[in-house]
């Protein structure tokens, strides 16, 4: 196995880690809907940047994976739906203007920072037309439609006893 | 998509959303796995070079289904009522599914049947049920 393979091996027994340590036992369907609601974006957002050449995985974790699917499915189905879990469960709500701002920079500009430096060093993100900056806009665009659509749903979401 | 917009019940809208967010899910790792084994194949479709996979289908047709299953499904009926919603509902998929493979390039089996379909949908559709029906305890 090279390199490449152990750092997306590696992302993922770091996100599921982050999981377990994040998100607290009566915040798991929050959880869930976040997790699954960012993949409605991810899924044809990927797709188009994919299909329009933009953008390039040439290494997936399964071997065969681009002779079916040239989308990352590591970041799009799990690494950036944890990052959004902890994205919107931590965030400041009492903060207004500047405050979020920075918070959605911050993330934001974590996970450009991240995927600039395996552009460069790996084969795991080739850019062709795409910038870092896109990765940055996009992600937070993401973020804030993913975070509307969270506290949209989690106004009639309760707790329940758990076991 | 007009189907659900018309007639979701507003206190249902989250039901129907959160149903609608998982099977998409579900429904796209299923596919994958098909995919995968060789087991079928989608000859046209909407991201031609970026996947091999259907997008529509399984991004908006099945999920679309799957939200109906749970609006209509049937809570206090007897065992062979339930067995009959799902096989009902099973067979619907798996002939709609079928319909296409025969009459369109959307779809084309490789080693995949009609019966298959039938069993991998009614298994599917019970794992729905189970995490819905779990999830549904938390909303009001």
């Amino acid at each position: 196995m090279n390199l490449e393979r152990w750092i997306i091996l590696g992302v993922l027994i770091l996100s599921i880690m982050c999981l377990k340590l994040l998100v607290p036992r009566d915040k798991v369907r929050e959880a869930w809907v976040i997790f699954l609601f960012l993949q409605v974006i991810t899924w044809p957002a990927g797709l188009i940047a994919v299909e329009m050449g933009w953008i390039e995985y040439p290494i997936q974790l399964y071997p065969k994976a681009n002779l079916y699917n040239r989308t990352s499915f590591s970041f799009e189905f799990f690494l950036f739906p944890v990052v959004a879990i902890i994205f919107s469960l931590y965030f400041p709500r009492k903060k207004k203007g500047f405050g979020s701002l920075l918070y959605y920079v911050f993330f934001a500009g974590f996970f450009t920072f991240l995927e600039a430096v395996l552009e460069s060093k790996t084969k795991l993100v080739e850019y062709h037309e795409w910038k870092w900056y896109w990765t940055l806009v996009t992600v937070m665009i993401s973020l804030y439609i993913n975070d509307k659509f969270y506290r949209w749903f989690s106004k009639r979401l309760i707790l329940v006893d758990l076991k | 998509m007009y189907l659900l917009l018309r007639y979701i019940p507003t206190e249902s809208k989250r039901l129907a959303w959160i149903t609608f967010i998982l099977v998409q899910a579900i429904a796209w790792i299923h596919e994958y796995i098909q995919l995968v084994f060789g087991l079928v194949e989608f000859p046209y479709r909407e991201f031609n070079k970026a996947t091999n996979m259907s997008f529509s289908l399984h991004y908006i047709v099945y999920p679309t289904i799957a939200v109906f299953f749970i609006l209509f499904y049937p809570k206090e009926k007897g065992t062979r009522r339930t067995f009959l919603y799902y096989l009902l509902f099973s067979m619907g998929i798996t002939t709609y599914s079928y319909l296409l493979e025969k009459f369109s390039s959307l779809y084309h089996y490789i080693h995949w049947n009609w019966f298959f379909g039938l069993i991998t949908n009614m298994i599917l559709l019970y794992v729905v049920k189970i995490y819905i029906f779990w999830f549904k305890k938390g909303l009001v």
